[in-house]
């Protein structure tokens, strides 16, 4: 499953305002890779991952009074080549929607067991897209009217096959077992995912704000 | 208080002067401020005003004298005003003594009479500036009702004398020039009564909210907790009593607590998982999409669904379970799934066979569909799905 086991292990920054929940993680994470940095708030959190330049940094959505979403603008312009993955307990769309459109590859929650949370951060390394159900779940409701078979998704919209793949991830279906199910490879799979993540980032403002607006009201 | 040294303070047999470091002329004014808790330079002012009003002044400051010359003074003043207030109070009072002075001599109209409105007025300013900033809002409101009332009564007292109509024209460009310069005196005051109202209420809502959280809290989280200490033997009952305080205090925190009676499906969903996750102590990581109003067809299949989250909960030996529930115009559909042991479809006389024709069957009776895909070892998925006649 894992393709890079004999390069050098991947280097990781947890970023999360509550020490003891970075200390289980870090327990989780065990020897899979390197955690070269800690922070537990935003000036931190920059200061570290500029200072060791991680492969991925895991990043809390909400830190103490402000969100995660700072670090990766403050970020923005440099020439790290950090890659983010969103981790929080909350389940508020619009934070965890709005940390992804700000530019995380991803987001999981913190029930991840271990396997999975190293799978996913291999995968955010890898420039893959890393949808947890509940993710999959937002993306599907963001993007309310479903795609008619026929017809060619206008930009902006998810197709079919994209549908498809979000549903069986909601669902709780790993890449592998959609790619089995679909008679698809691994790689296209993955693919679609990372369409889906462009969509979400590209897609305008107003239609992600409209949708979380009225997702209030109900 | 920087007089408390001189001399005068350490001769208690000079008698004459009745209070050391206060007082002016004979310290009457500051003793009588300091019984009545106002101002001195307010008497002061006052005593001045009715001297060349008509001599009363002279007389009162006398008999207030000879009265309270025989009352010991407090060694220990209780009343301090600052210097900068002083200030503001000493020339008031003299710019108004002042246009008191010009006018009587120089305005035809200007009569004694006139006076007493005038002399009011300057109080109220004189009270106004007193202790601008050391009281509570609420007394300083009071004190500002009062000031007012001054106001009015003085010009009530105006309208009723029985003045020559010039007069009454001059009169009433003099008090139309003090009341302006009160509301000028005033206003720096009242800027400051309405910003500190503000943040006293402001305050308040930051208290009660800072209550109702900790009630919750204290209800609710700190409660689990000691539980969760006296349990710490049994890790499931741990894991369920963690699980329903995680889902009470989501529920607080993003909630929407204004949910309408019936309940929507979201909620309706969230209900069906919790119960499932208490009763049989296991997770289900619950993905719902969509929402809208519970109808019968749609808790008939969620019923169902119910079923296949028990039945999974029971026999996959998984104590993680996926359920994904969409809602959309014209459909519903649930998936209920498990990693776990899954079973052969066509295996006979099986529990979980007979529970899922039960499903199967349910499902079909509304004009649904339910599939069961499993297999030895592959876990098992229930897919429900119902088209909905819009």
């Amino acid at each position: 499953m894992n393709p890079v086991l004999s390069e050098p292990r991947l280097r990781v920054v947890v970023v999360d305002d509550h020490r003891l929940f970075r200390a289980g993680v870090i327990a989780e994470l065990g020897d899979a890779v390197d955690v070269v940095g800690e922070a537990n708030d935003v000036p931190s959190a920059i200061a570290v991952i500029e200072a060791t330049a991680p492969d991925v940094a895991l990043l809390d959505v909400h830190l103490v009074g402000s969100s995660g979403r700072e670090v990766i603008d403050a970020l923005r312009g440099s020439n790290l080549a950090v890659r983010f993955l969103a981790l929080s307990v909350s389940d508020a769309q619009e934070d965890v929607i709005d940390l992804v459109r700000a530019g995380a590859r991803g987001y999981v929650t913190k029930h991840i067991d271990g396997a999975d949370l190293i799978d996913a951060i291999r995968r955010v390394a890898a420039g893959d897209a890393v949808f947890s159900p509940h993710l999959a779940g937002f993306v599907l409701d963001a993007f309310t009217t479903a795609p008619a078979e026929s017809t060619p998704a206008r930009p902006g919209q998810l197709t079919p096959r994209e549908h498809q793949v979000m549903q069986y991830l909601a669902r709780g279906y790993a890449y592998k077992e959609i790619a089995q199910t679909l008679k698809i490879s691994l790689k296209t799979v993955e693919s679609h995912a990372s369409a889906v993540l462009r969509k979400l980032q590209l897609s305008s403002r107003h239609h992600i704000t409209r949708w979380a607006a009225e997702h209030r009201l109900l | 208080m920087a007089l408390v040294d001189t001399p005068e303070a350490h001769r208690p047999a000079r008698r004459a002067r009745l209070d050391g470091d206060e007082s002016l002329v004979l310290g009457v004014a500051a003793r009588l401020a300091r019984q009545l808790d106002v101002d001195p330079l307010a008497l002061r002012a006052a005593f001045v005003v009715l001297t060349v009003a008509g001599g009363w002044g002279a007389i009162l400051y006398a008999a207030a004298w000879a009265t309270l010359v025989w009352r010991q003074p407090d060694p220990h003043p209780a009343t301090t005003t600052t210097d900068e207030g002083r200030d503001g109070r000493a020339g008031v009072a003299v710019a108004t003594v002042g246009v008191l002075l010009v006018l009587r001599s120089q305005a035809a109209g200007f009569q004694d009479l006139l006076v007493w409105p005038a002399v009011i007025v300057a109080a109220v300013v004189v009270l106004g500036w007193r202790h601008l900033s050391s009281e509570t809002p609420r007394t300083q409101l009071y004190r500002l009702a009062g000031g007012l009332l001054l106001v009015v009564g003085g010009f009530a007292y105006l309208a009723s004398a029985d003045l020559p109509v010039r007069a009454m024209r001059d009169g009433g460009i003099a008090l139309a020039v003090v009341v302006a310069g009160v509301a000028l005196a005033f206003a720096p005051w009242v800027v400051q009564l309405t910003r500190s109202l503000a943040e006293e209420r402001r305050e308040r809502i930051r208290a009660d909210e800072r209550a109702e959280v900790a009630t919750h809290l204290h209800d609710s989280v700190l409660q689990t907790l000691t539980l969760l200490q006296k349990r710490s033997d049994d890790p499931m009952l741990m894991a369920a009593l963690a699980r329903h305080q995680e889902r009470e205090l989501r529920q607080w925190l993003y909630g929407n607590p204004t949910s309408p009676a019936g309940g929507t499906f979201r909620q309706a969903v969230e209900t069906m998982v919790s119960q499932v996750e208490d009763q049989h102590l296991v997770h289900v990581d619950n993905v719902t999409v969509g929402d809208g109003p519970i109808e019968d067809q749609i808790a008939m299949v969620l019923s169902a669904a119910r079923e296949a989250l028990v039945n999974a909960a029971k026999f996959s030996g998984e104590r993680t379970l996926s359920l994904y529930a969409e809602l959309r115009d014209h459909h519903v559909e649930l998936f209920v799934r498990d990693r776990g042991r899954g079973f052969r479809l066509d295996e006979v006389a099986d529990d979980r066979k007979g529970i899922s024709d039960s499903i199967v069957a349910r499902l079909g009776r509304l004009g649904g569909q339910a599939n069961v895909r499993t297999a030895p070892g592959a876990g098992t998925e229930v897919h429900l799905r119902l088209e909905l006649s819009a």
